[in-house]
C-alpha cells in the first residue's frame, strides 16, 4: 500500500457536474481529490481488506442473533425499551438491509484493526461506488494508468443486485398503480441528499418506481400509517436518518405497527451503535482485526493514556476523545455530549506523507464489495476529510 | 476483475430526462385476500366490502371449479388449496376461494402537473362486478389470480401490489430529535 502522486483529469469537474456529484468541494474545501491515490496489491486487497471484512460482518450479524435474544444486551446498547420489540422483531423477520461500511486502521503491514461500523446511515457511498470507478475507468481510457490496473469497487453493481432483488420479493413493477419506493434525508445537508439521490438512482436502475421525499414531509393516516406527500402509503422507505433519532422522535409511536419496510431496517440499530465493539472484544478477544475495547464505566472521569473514548452514536468523528501513549490529548467538538460511551485502545492511523488515511471497507447485502479511502491532516477522520481514488497494481 | 465492468447513472445525470413527475395513477382493480385487509383500505366502504365479500362467496359455492379427485384439484390449485364438499349426496372437490374483488377504483383526474381535481369512484358493474378470485400453483409465486376454472385473471396484474391512497392526518413527526445537526451520514 501506498500514496503515490496522480495527475488529476483536467476535465474532472466538468465530469463531476455531468454525473451529478455536486458536493465534490464542501465550504469551498476540495473533498474529492484525484491529486494522488493510493495504490493496493491484489493480495493486500484481498487478504486484508475483503477477506476480514467478510468474516467480521459474519460476527457482527451473530453478535445482533445474540443481542436480540438478550434483555442484558440490549439494555448495555441502551436501546430503549419501548422500541425493543420492534428491533427484535425486525431480526427474527430477517428484514433485508442493504449496505454497511467498516472503517478500518490499515498500512499494507500488518492486519487491518476495525475502528467502527457504519451500518444505519453510512455516507461516502456515491464517490466510493461510482466517481471512484469512473476515475479509475478514465485513467486507463487515457494510459495515465495501466491496462492491468484495477480497483477493488463492485459497490454499485451488487447494490442494484440487492435492489433488484428486493423488487422480486416485494412483487413491484414500474408500472404507475405499483407502489413507489420512497427515499428520504435531512434535506439541508447536500452530501445526505446526493447520497439518496444516488440510491434512488439504483433503485431505478433495478426497476422500481422512486420517490423522493424530505424527512420532514413524512406524514400518517389514520391507521397510523406512514404516507408520503402525494398522499399514498409508504410501503417501502430508504432513510438516511439513524435509529437512534427516530426512536426520539414524535412519530416512534407509529413505529410498532407500521406496514412500511424500512431500509436501513430496525434491527440495523444494534450495529450503527459503538456499544457493538467492546462485545466483539469479549467474544472474539485477541481477534487480529479487532482492538481491544471496553464499556466506559465513568465518560466524564479522566481518559487514561492510551485510549480513545467515543460516544455510542458518535457520527463523522464527533466528539472523540484521544489521549496517546504518551498522555497527547485530542477532543473533537461535537453534539454528542453526555450519552454512554466505550473506550477503544488507541491505535493511530497509519500516516502516509503526514496525511492519516482510513479505509472504508463497504459491505453490500452480506457481500464486502469494495473500498474507499479517505485521508485527513489530524488523526479523526471527519466529515470534512477528502475522499482520495484508489488503485490495484 | 475486482471492478464493475460498466456501470450508469440514469436520475442523476445532467442530461434530460423524461419528466416522470405528471404521469398519472391509474385505475385498480380492489382485489383483496381477507375482508380485514378490505377494511383497512381506506377508498372502500366497510358495508361494500361486506357487500362484495358475500356476493363473491356466493358465487364461489355456485360456479367454483368441481374435481371428481382431491388430486386433479391440487394439481391445478396446489396442496392444501382444495377443499371436499357434496352436492346433492355426490362429493367433489372445489378450490378454496383465495380473495375477492370489490370493484374497480377509478382515482380522480390528474391535470398536465399531476395535481388531481374531481373525485375518485368504484365501479362495481359489468366487467367489475364483485366476485371470487383463485390461486393456482404459479399465482402464489407471481402474485396473480385465477378464476374458479384455474384461468388467469386478466385483472391480476394490476391488483396485486398497488400504491394505497389515504390522507394524511399531520406531517414533521421526524427530524425533530435534533435539528442541530446539519447531516446524518456517517
Amino acid at each position: 500500500m501506498k500514496r503515490r502522486p496522480c495527475a488529476p483529469r483536467h476535465d474532472w469537474k466538468e465530469t463531476a457536474r455531468k454525473c451529478g456529484f455536486r458536493f465534490h468541494t464542501i465550504d469551498g474545501d476540495p473533498y474529492w481529490d484525484e491529486s494522488i491515490c493510493y495504490q493496493f496489491s491484489l493480495r493486500e486487497i484481498e487478504d486484508d481488506i475483503e477477506d476480514p471484512t467478510q468474516e467480521l460482518h459474519g460476527l457482527c450479524l451473530d453478535l445482533v442473533d445474540e443481542v436480540c435474544q438478550s434483555q442484558e444486551l440490549l439494555e448495555r446498547l441502551a436501546i430503549p425499551p419501548a422500541h425493543r420489540d420492534l428491533v427484535r422483531d425486525s431480526w427474527r423477520a430477517r428484514e433485508p438491509h442493504l449496505y454497511g461500511r467498516m472503517d478500518f486502521s490499515y498500512d499494507g503491514h500488518g492486519p487491518a484493526k476495525l475502528y467502527e461500523l457504519n451500518y444505519d446511515t453510512p455516507t461516502a457511498l456515491y464517490e466510493s461506488a461510482f466517481f471512484q470507478w469512473m476515475w479509475m475507468e478514465e485513467m486507463v481510457g487515457r494510459r495515465e494508468l495501466p491496462a492491468h490496473a484495477d480497483q477493488y469497487n463492485r459497490i454499485q453493481e451488487d447494490l442494484i443486485d440487492v435492489f433488484r432483488f428486493l423488487r422480486k420479493r416485494l412483487e413491484w413493477t414500474d408500472a404507475p398503480e405499483s407502489p413507489a419506493f420512497v427515499f428520504t434525508a435531512v434535506d439541508e445537508s447536500d452530501e445526505d441528499r446526493g447520497t439518496v439521490q444516488y440510491l434512488q438512482d439504483l433503485a431505478n436502475q433495478a426497476g422500481f418506481r422512486t420517490r423522493y421525499l424530505p424527512l420532514d414531509g413524512i406524514g400518517v393516516d389514520a391507521l397510523g400509517r406512514f404516507t408520503d406527500l402525494q398522499d399514498e402509503v409508504i410501503q417501502a422507505c430508504f432513510k438516511l436518518y439513524p435509529w437512534e433519532d427516530a426512536f426520539g422522535d414524535e412519530y416512534a409511536k407509529f413505529l410498532r405497527k407500521s406496514p412500511t419496510l424500512f431500509l436501513e431496517p430496525p434491527w440495523k440499530a444494534i450495529l450503527s451503535n459503538k456499544g457493538i465493539l467492546p462485545l466483539l472484544w469479549e467474544r472474539h478477544s485477541g481477534h487480529p482485526n479487532l482492538l481491544p475495547s471496553r464499556f466506559d464505566p465513568d465518560p466524564t472521569g479522566t481518559l487514561d493514556n492510551g485510549w480513545v473514548r467515543k460516544p455510542f452514536f458518535s457520527r463523522e468523528g464527533a466528539n472523540v476523545h484521544i489521549s496517546t501513549t504518551t498522555g497527547h490529548e485530542m477532543n473533537v467538538a461535537g453534539p454528542y455530549e453526555g450519552g454512554p460511551c466505550i473506550l477503544q485502545e488507541y491505535h493511530p492511523l497509519p500516516s502516509f506523507d503526514g496525511r492519516y488515511a482510513v479505509i472504508g471497507s463497504w459491505v453490500i447485502a452480506d457481500r464486502a464489495s469494495g473500498l474507499g479511502v479517505r485521508e485527513d491532516d489530524t488523526l479523526v477522520t471527519r466529515d470534512t476529510s477528502r475522499f482520495v481514488p484508489h488503485v490495484i497494481l | 476483475m475486482k471492478r464493475s465492468r460498466t456501470l450508469k447513472l440514469t436520475l442523476m445525470s445532467a442530461a434530460p430526462l423524461a419528466l416522470s413527475a405528471c404521469s398519472s395513477r391509474g385505475p385498480e382493480n380492489l382485489v383483496y385476500e381477507t375482508l380485514s385487509e378490505c377494511y383497512s383500505d381506506t377508498r372502500v366502504s366497510h358495508i361494500e366490502c361486506d357487500n362484495a365479500y358475500n356476493r363473491a362467496l356466493s358465487e364461489h359455492t355456485r360456479s367454483a371449479a368441481r374435481f371428481m379427485t382431491l388430486e386433479a384439484c391440487q394439481e391445478r390449485f396446489g396442496l392444501g388449496r382444495c377443499d371436499q364438499l357434496t352436492d346433492a349426496g355426490t362429493a367433489y372437490f372445489s378450490p378454496r376461494m383465495s380473495g375477492f374483488m370489490v370493484g374497480r377504483y377509478m382515482p380522480p383526474a390528474t391535470n398536465w402537473y399531476g395535481h388531481s381535481y374531481g373525485h375518485s369512484m368504484i365501479i362495481v358493474t359489468g366487467d367489475w362486478n364483485p366476485r371470487p378470485l383463485y390461486r393456482t400453483s404459479s399465482d402464489w409465486n407471481t402474485g396473480g389470480w385465477s378464476t374458479g376454472d384455474g384461468h388467469g385473471w386478466s385483472g391480476s396484474k394490476s391488483a396485486t401490489k398497488s400504491s394505497i391512497s389515504t390522507s394524511s392526518l399531520g406531517r414533521g413527526g421526524f427530524g425533530g430529535s435534533s435539528s442541530a445537526r446539519g447531516g446524518w451520514g456517517g
